[in-house]
């Protein structure tokens, strides 16, 4: 191809483009703006402090407009693709004399390229609103990490649109929508900020895929004439997208249809039978509206309500107070009803809380104030971008109050905190009735506690080490003041003991802190944690009591709903039949959100399902389709019956010719 | 003389379908020449194949020396074709679609396009959707022409126009034609037109070549006799000598490529009384619709 044949291809594009282009900065100042006032408004109700606070503990989605990107791209592949397809009108491109591939190269081009100096406009105007109100990077970076799947989606939307507005088959717009649609889902769901952090690069990856889409309704006008190896390539990776997308929209269809009924067990140590006692709430279609849960101990003996509640004395006081049932003393120990309604504490970690963008900035309470509530600062704090430090922000111009954050920093260095700082944890929550303050952990694994009393830093080192890398610090003030609270790390669960400052390892034994959820109760004569996962799940919940200096007094394993783990093995087995190669999004224990192919758990029944769409395949290829290639029988041997559908899908054309010769 | 288009054996089917059954037919240099045929007679399929579109199920059907289905960009330079409907980029001026297809053609003519189109007094500023189909016509044609093609080919060339543009699109075309000596294989449902244009034709009928002659050497051949209608006259059927048989009221028509003495020893074999028979003149569209018949 020539300069001036490019040149004149380039013109074509402009001609098409000029009679709807002028809508594209429209939108994108519409949704500039109304950014910018969603955020003047909630700046003059509640402060820039409150501005920032709202979007820091409540990320509202301010920016919501700016997927009017997706809109965009849209309208660009509609006036690039439209004129070109109406009537014959593709013909003219497929005689002009140059390679098809380079005409059809050219028009994808300019459109990519106009739709990322949109994108770019998006992106420049959304940080400068973010700039206009003074927020910083901790607030910018998660905020546009929520406004670039748009992004993303807008580019595979473009693609996606050149093929729409460029094909007239039914069979191709078919597989269009079924490629388009799981990613639109995934991409255009809304939620926390930042939840696509970790795999940002593979959807953009997939996105930029959608131009072998685009690519393959072009060339399939012709596709009864030449079949260059463009045309097989993208024809082949076009279906590979509506296989992977249409089949994990069908998983997901599958699991939603399927779900068997959970059994809901819960399980508390009790103080005066000192074993668990376990309360099973019946669930699913057998289950009588009304039905009242099952209560046993143990060791399999059944227990009334009153005798279940009757074992949990904590829990349950005003019911046995209300029963005249509240005994004199529990465990040996005289206590009244006022006295056990306060002296217990119950707290749920789950790997959810730590697998999740961490919070964008933190709020350091005063914590000695001059009133009886604490009161909300003026300024939030941030760990500093290398670690070295705390840095102080003042809302009101963004700006860092130095004096503040050296004083802290060095406050921090003086009670002998080695930095960069490991992990930050704190209760930002001015109903508490007291504030601790934030714990830090330094490099060489120590914990530090860090306040600010009239003003001025108050820093001290705590007792104890923490072994492994800290997946969080979990702070909570509480009336009973045993904890601060509890630190997680991927090896160990420590309580950072309020009374003497201390750490103390909680012996819960081996967990995988990405697959976790536990709760912890504490009271005046125990302490017991039970711990599940995904995969415990299957083989059971475990719980552990301990005496409140975590001495374990009993353990015990409750295994698992047998009749529930066979109902989720046959499912897991027939979906690994029908869904060889399966795709997700969200990961067990995990709020971010994960692109994920992987091969189905059950091999022989993955291995089954495959045959059995090859044997499928080959049958319907018999009724003559025209579906011979040998690479489908590949994907049909990979996939299974989703590559199937998705193939019969791709014909659509030659199946409506069958039907009607037949 | 090189055969610019040169099929043989063309055969193409939609499904079981049978359109083609082994079209052979070549198209020389010079002149112009007709692909002709009734509606179904596999006429839009032979032209699609011969413009790329298609691909023949059997048979070959070459194009300037390459595989019409497979054409390089240098032959398709050498081709300008005429899309049914006048299809073109209906969002672009005048002026923006001779400065767009320039650069493709290495023989591009600036001044043949806008004689055209200066001939038509029609601005170059205005969109060609803001057009009548006429005018639309002869910005096609003169872009076309512009190119300088060896060969064209217009695929029915007098879809929606008015007896007054598919003349002027004829002349202008004649013009050219004689001018330059492109060779044009054309297309067209207006079969008497047809009769001022043509040199040469090629005749489908029923997915098969019925005719494929000059149209001068056509006429001279092909006959129609007419006789008194009887009931052995109705019990005739079409054959190699006679091509198609039309009964009126009192009259029986014959068609075919015959002479008078011919016919009336043919009808004499066949025991046919004709007694009465005489030659009939036919114009153009006569002759044709004799050989394709009426059904």
């Amino acid at each position: 191809m020539t300069k001036q044949q490019l040149r004149s291809l380039i013109s074509k594009e402009r001609i098409k483009l000029r009679r709807g282009i002028w809508l594209l900065p429209m939108l994108l100042l519409y949704s500039a703006a109304d950014s910018l006032l969603a955020l003047h408004s909630l700046q003059r109700a509640y402060g820039s402090f409150g501005l920032w606070e709202t979007i820091v503990f409540r990320q509202p989605q301010f920016f919501g407009r700016y997927f009017l990107v997706v809109v965009c791209a849209v309208l660009i592949g509609f006036l690039q693709a439209w004129p070109e397809s109406q009537g014959k009108r593709l013909r003219l491109l497929y005689h002009t004399p140059i390679e098809p591939v380079s005409g059809i190269a050219v028009m994808l081009a300019t459109g990519t390229i106009l739709l990322l100096l949109v994108n770019i406009a998006a992106t420049a105007l959304f940080l400068g609103t973010m700039q206009w109100f003074h927020f910083p990077r901790e607030i910018i970076h998660p905020a546009f990490l929520t406004v670039l799947p748009w992004i993303l989606l807008s580019i595979a939307a473009y693609y996606s649109s050149v093929a729409f507005f460029s094909s007239g088959s039914p069979g191709v717009r078919l597989l269009i929508g079924a490629a388009l649609y799981p990613i639109w889902n995934m991409l255009g769901a809304r939620g926390a900020y930042g939840l696509y952090e970790h795999s940002i690069w593979i959807y953009g990856f997939v996105a930029f895929l959608f131009v072998f889409v685009a690519c393959y309704a072009i060339l399939h006008y012709m596709r009864h004439a030449a079949r260059g190896s463009a045309f097989v390539f993208s024809r082949m990776i076009t279906i590979i997208l509506a296989i992977c997308g249409l089949g994990s929209v069908l998983l997901a269809l599958y699991w939603k249809i399927v779900i068997p009924a959970d059994p809901h067990t819960s399980m508390h140590f009790s103080p005066v039978h000192r074993q668990f006692v376990i309360s099973d709430f019946p669930a699913g279609k057998g289950a009588a509206p009304d039905a009242e849960p099952s209560y046993l101990l143990e060791n399999g003996t059944t227990l009334s309500r009153e005798q279940y509640r009757a074992a949990l004395p904590f829990l349950y006081v005003r019911d046995l107070v209300k029963w005249e049932m509240f005994p004199e003393s529990i465990g040996g120990v005289a206590i009244s009803a006022l006295e056990a309604e306060r002296a217990w504490q119950f707290v749920r970690l789950s790997s959810f809380d730590w697998n999740s963008p961490p919070p964008m900035l933190h709020m350091l309470l005063e914590s000695n104030p001059a009133g009886a509530r604490l009161q909300k600062p003026d300024d939030f704090f941030r760990v500093s971008y290398d670690g070295y430090g705390i840095e102080f922000l003042t809302p009101h111009n963004g700006i860092t109050d130095r004096p503040k954050s050296r004083a802290f920093t060095n406050a921090l260095g003086d009670a002998g905190f080695i930095y960069p700082i490991r992990a930050v944890g704190g209760n930002p929550d001015v109903r508490k009735r007291y504030d601790v303050g934030y714990f830090l952990a330094d490099s060489a694994g120590s914990l530090f506690q860090m306040r600010m009393v009239d003003g001025k830093p108050a820093c001290r080192r705590l007792e104890g080490h923490i072994e492994g890398s800290v997946r969080q610090i979990h702070i909570k003030e509480h009336h009973r003041q045993e904890y601060y609270g509890f630190i997680v790390t991927d090896r160990a669960l420590y309580a950072v003991m309020q009374k003497d400052g201390a750490l103390k390892r909680i012996p819960v034994g081996r967990f995988n802190a990405d697959d976790l959820t536990l709760a912890l109760w504490s009271d005046i004569l125990y302490t017991s944690v039970s711990l599940e996962s995904t995969e415990m799940n299957y083989a059971g919940r475990s719980g552990i009591a301990m005496t409140p200096d975590f001495r374990v007094v009993h353990r015990y394993m409750q295994p698992t709903d047998a009749v529930y783990l066979e109902s989720v093995n046959v499912l897991k087995t027939f979906a690994a039949f029908l869904f060889p190669v399966q795709i997700m999004q969200d990961i067990s224990g995990s709020s971010f959100r994960y692109l994920q192919v992987r091969y189905a758990e059950s091999v022989p029944a993955a291995l089954s399902g495959s045959v059995f769409a090859l044997v499928v395949f080959a049958l319907i290829s018999r009724l003559g389709f025209g579906l011979r290639r040998g690479s489908d029988y590949a994907l049909v041997a990979v996939f299974g019956l989703t590559a199937v559908l998705v193939l019969l899908l791709s014909e659509t054309d030659s199946f409506l010719s069958f039907t009607r010769r037949n | 003389m090189d055969s610019l288009i040169a099929c043989k054996g063309l055969r193409h089917a939609y499904g079981r379908k049978q359109v083609l059954h082994g079209l052979t037919f070549s198209v020389e240099s010079g002149g112009i020449f007709g692909l002709l045929g009734k509606n179904g007679a596999g006429k839009s399929t032979a032209i699609n194949i011969l413009m790329g579109f298609l691909r023949p199920s059997g048979g070959t059907c070459r194009v300037l020396g390459e595989e019409s289905h497979a054409l390089s960009p240098e032959v398709r330079s050498r081709i300008g074709l005429l899309q049914e409907g006048f299809v073109q980029y209906d969002f672009m001026r005048v002026a923006e679609l001779e400065r767009y297809y320039a650069p493709f053609y290495p023989g591009w003519n600036r001044e043949v396009f806008y004689d055209l189109i200066g001939r038509m007094q029609m601005p170059d500023t205005r969109r060609l959707s803001a057009m009548s189909n006429g005018q639309r016509s002869q910005v096609v044609l003169g872009l076309i022409m512009a190119q300088m093609p060896e060969l064209m080919i217009l695929d029915d060339y007098s879809m929606g126009l008015d007896v007054g543009y598919r003349r002027l699109f004829v002349d202008f075309l004649r013009e050219y034609v004689t001018l330059h000596g492109t060779t044009v294989l054309l297309t067209s449902h207006v079969v008497q037109e047809l009769d001022r244009v043509i040199d040469r034709m090629v005749v489908l009928k029923e997915g098969r070549v019925c005719a494929c002659m000059g149209k001068r050497e056509f006429m001279d051949s092909f006959r129609c006799c007419s006789f008194r209608r009887t009931p052995a006259s109705l019990a005739m059927k079409s054959d190699d000598t006679v091509r198609s048989i039309e009964h009126m009221a009192k009259t029986t028509f014959v068609y075919g490529f015959f002479s008078e003495q011919e016919i009336a020893a043919y009808l004499e074999r066949h025991q046919v009384p004709a007694a009465d028979l005489v030659s009939v003149p036919m114009s153009f569209e006569d002759a044709f619709v004799g050989l394709t018949g009426k059904y």
